[in-house]
């Protein structure tokens, strides 16, 4: 067991800086309640730091506030405000360099560019952490969770709002980030490329600049999160860019202007995911095959998708549209004809994006009408043969994820 | 002066009492009432009432104001007999037929609003009567400038059928044939010129719809979201009110009756 050195603005040790210079491996080290102004740290043994009283940590706009260049660091229950704000170096709350292992919990940034900034460290787990960003433009703020190639990290629980990126991923495999909420960032509220099978479980994304944006990544897997409030004219709920082998499942997408937007992608399912009031529920384009659409919920968007795939590259099955105006005559809870949720008018704008002003007019609810009962103009590009009657129930779907994302791989 | 008003008064009067008026209010009430109350929430009912009442208000306006005015003709005949000018009679009868109008457009919308309140009252109210103007001065102009009933009821018709549907669908066959050429501010000057596109456009401009517009979306924005576009609208209707209605008084005057 190591010693315990207590740190207060009264104390022999009046800064974390002179506390550390003493420490040992494993030591503990407790920060007193108090303003420690002017604080940039450098810890290079294994300690734990344990805050009382909610201490500040006060980075005076001069640099990253604490700088961990060892595994097994605990940081836990400080407020960290004012990095400042560098086109050099990326300024950081908490910065982990080559730092496997470390824990990160209760703790608050405030005014900073970057909050959490792993770089090289695996294994890291950040929890019940709260970053605010500085809420400035894009170009002079940073990310609020940073990740740079440290696989195998939990996120979980945390809230980032008002930074760049909320929460942001290169080449971090493995990961699981759960339970988070990211939110007011000014441009992704979620973005990772190069990072395989991660998993993102119940997390809630909403009001960001652009949405969520994901890329180049396998395996990766998006349940039970909430794309809620990204509307602007380049804003999407979720953003999938060449990605693969991946299940998107049991999501809410809700007032989006895009609720998916995928490019280039293969062997993907959204499956049992319920899209509400967007614009484009899904767009499928680009060379995506092998996409997979069951089982999701279609109500009240003003597209359900849009697609330039052909039939073969993407398969939809036993979703409910609310746009559906096919009948049951069998009674078995499945429409008798089948369902084309491309309408003409949105290959349309697709083609002449102008055409959107056209929105809403007569002819063209006509033309979408006609269409609709008597398909013959636009090819058949995708097709639901069957269509669900009726809306399954939205318990089923929050309540029973797991089962619904497992029924509908097993039925791939 | 005051004789445009007695006028105005006496038509108002009339166009009020006549029975297609109160079909018409009731009309209006019913899809308002079924609306507010099964249409879900308030942004879903706004735009639907919005859709019918582009369809609806510039249909009614047109076809009542045409019939009035034929089934009026031994009247104004009758007031051109009395020393009171022309111009008085041309415009009283306008005024008081329009008044009517705009009344059985807004009272359903401003009823069903403070009974039921889920939707955008005021933007509806300002479409329904800014169409209800412009329509009533297409149809005035028309009957007074065709004698034949027949041919001017069919007239008031066909102006409605090019301008609800006919218009959009030419617009829609030339973005298909010409989509690779620069055709997006040709597009806005055609959508302008059209009174029911230009309050359609209006109206998708300040819904959340206007997000969906993308690129275009964003350089229309720069025109036609801000103060300026209500500036340009006005103006485009203004004229639409406007020249129909001065053409007419010409004809008014120098026709023989």
């Amino acid at each position: 067991m190591g010693g315990v050195l207590e740190v207060c603005p009264t104390c022999p040790l009046r800064t974390l800086e002179l506390a550390l210079a003493r420490a040992t491996s494993g030591d503990t080290i407790v920060v007193g309640p108090g303003h420690y102004p002017q604080t940039h740290a450098v810890i290079t043994v294994p300690v734990t730091i344990l805050g009382k009283g909610r201490p500040l940590l006060d980075g005076g706009s001069q640099g990253t506030i604490i700088t961990v260049r060892c595994g097994n660091v605990h940081l836990h229950g400080m407020k960290f405000a004012n990095t400042g704000y560098s086109s050099l170096e990326e300024y950081a709350a908490i910065r982990l360099e080559n730092a496997p292992g470390c824990r990160i919990g209760e703790v608050e940034t405030e005014n900073c560019a970057f909050g959490i900034a792993c770089y090289h460290s695996p294994g890291s787990i950040i929890e019940n952490a709260t970053c605010r960003g500085t809420g400035a433009v894009e170009s002079l703020s940073g990310n609020g969770v940073h990740l740079w190639k440290s696989p195998g990290c939990r996120i979980e629980r945390c809230s980032v709002s008002y930074h760049r990126d909320g929460l942001y991923f290169e080449f971090s495999s493995g990961c699981r980030i759960e339970g988070n909420e990211s939110s007011h960032n000014m441009r992704y509220g979620l973005h990772f490329m190069f990072s395989d099978s991660n998993i993102y479980r119940s997390n809630a994304f909403h009001h960001n600049g652009a949405g969520v944006a994901v890329m180049y990544s396998r395996y990766v897997r998006m349940e039970n999160n909430a794309f809620t409030d990204n509307w602007g004219p380049s804003s999407y709920g979720l953003l999938l860019k060449d990605i693969s082998g991946s299940i998107v499942c049991g999501n809410v997408f809700e007032q989006n202007t895009v609720g998916i937007y995928m490019e280039g992608s293969d062997n993907t399912s959204v499956a049992s995911n319920t899209f509400r009031s967007n614009g484009w529920a899904v767009k499928i384009l680009g060379s995506s095959v092998g996409v997979l659409l069951a089982r999701n919920t279609f109500i009240a968007n003003t597209f359900d998708v849009l697609s330039n795939a052909t039939r073969s590259s993407v398969r939809c099955w036993e979703n409910y549209w609310d746009h559906y105006r096919g009948y049951d005559l069998d009674r078995d809870g499945y429409g008798d004809i089948p369902y084309r949720p491309v309408s003409l008018f949105s290959i349309l704008i697709e083609r002449v994006p102008s055409a959107i002003l056209l929105l809403r007019s007569f002819i063209v609810e006509l033309l979408t009408y006609m269409e609709r009962a008597i398909p013959s103009i636009i090819p058949p590009t995708i097709e639901d043969e069957r269509p669900q009657m009726k809306a399954p129930s939205p318990m089923v779907q929050v309540t029973m994820p797991e089962l619904n994302c497992r029924r509908s791989r097993r039925e791939r | 002066m005051r004789h445009t008003v007695v006028v105005a008064r006496l038509a108002l009067l009339q166009m009020a009492r006549s029975r297609p008026m109160l079909a018409y209010l009731l009309a209006l009430g019913a899809i308002v009432a079924a609306l507010s109350l099964f249409g879900g929430d308030p942004a879903k009912v706004s735009l639907t009432l919005a859709s019918l009442l582009l369809l609806i208000v510039p249909l009614i306006t047109l076809v009542l104001i045409a019939l009035q005015q034929y089934n009026n003709r031994e009247f104004v005949e009758m007031l051109l007999a009395q020393p009171i000018s022309r111009r008085a009679v041309y415009w009283g009868q306008w005024t008081g037929m329009t008044l009517a109008l705009v009344g059985g457009c807004t009272l359903p919308l401003v009823a069903g609003y403070f009974v039921w309140g889920n939707y955008d009252v005021a933007l509806l109210t300002i479409a329904g009567v800014v169409l209800t103007l412009c329509f009533s001065a297409l149809a005035y102009r028309l009957a007074i400038g065709q004698p034949d009933k027949a041919r001017g009821i069919g007239l008031a018709l066909m102006v409605w059928l090019y301008c609800a549907v006919l218009y959009d669908a030419i617009l829609v066959v030339a973005m298909a044939i010409l989509e690779d050429y620069p055709i997006e501010k040709a597009l806005l000057v055609l959508l302008a010129l059209n009174p029911i596109d230009a309050i359609r456009v209006a109206l998708l401009l300040h819904s959340d719809a206007s997000a969906l517009m993308g690129i275009t979306g964003a350089a229309l924005r720069g025109f036609f979201g801000s103060e300026r576009s209500l500036v340009v609208i006005a103006l485009v209707v203004t004229g639409w009110i406007g020249y129909p209605l001065l053409r007419g008084e010409r004809i008014f005057r120098r026709r023989d009756f």
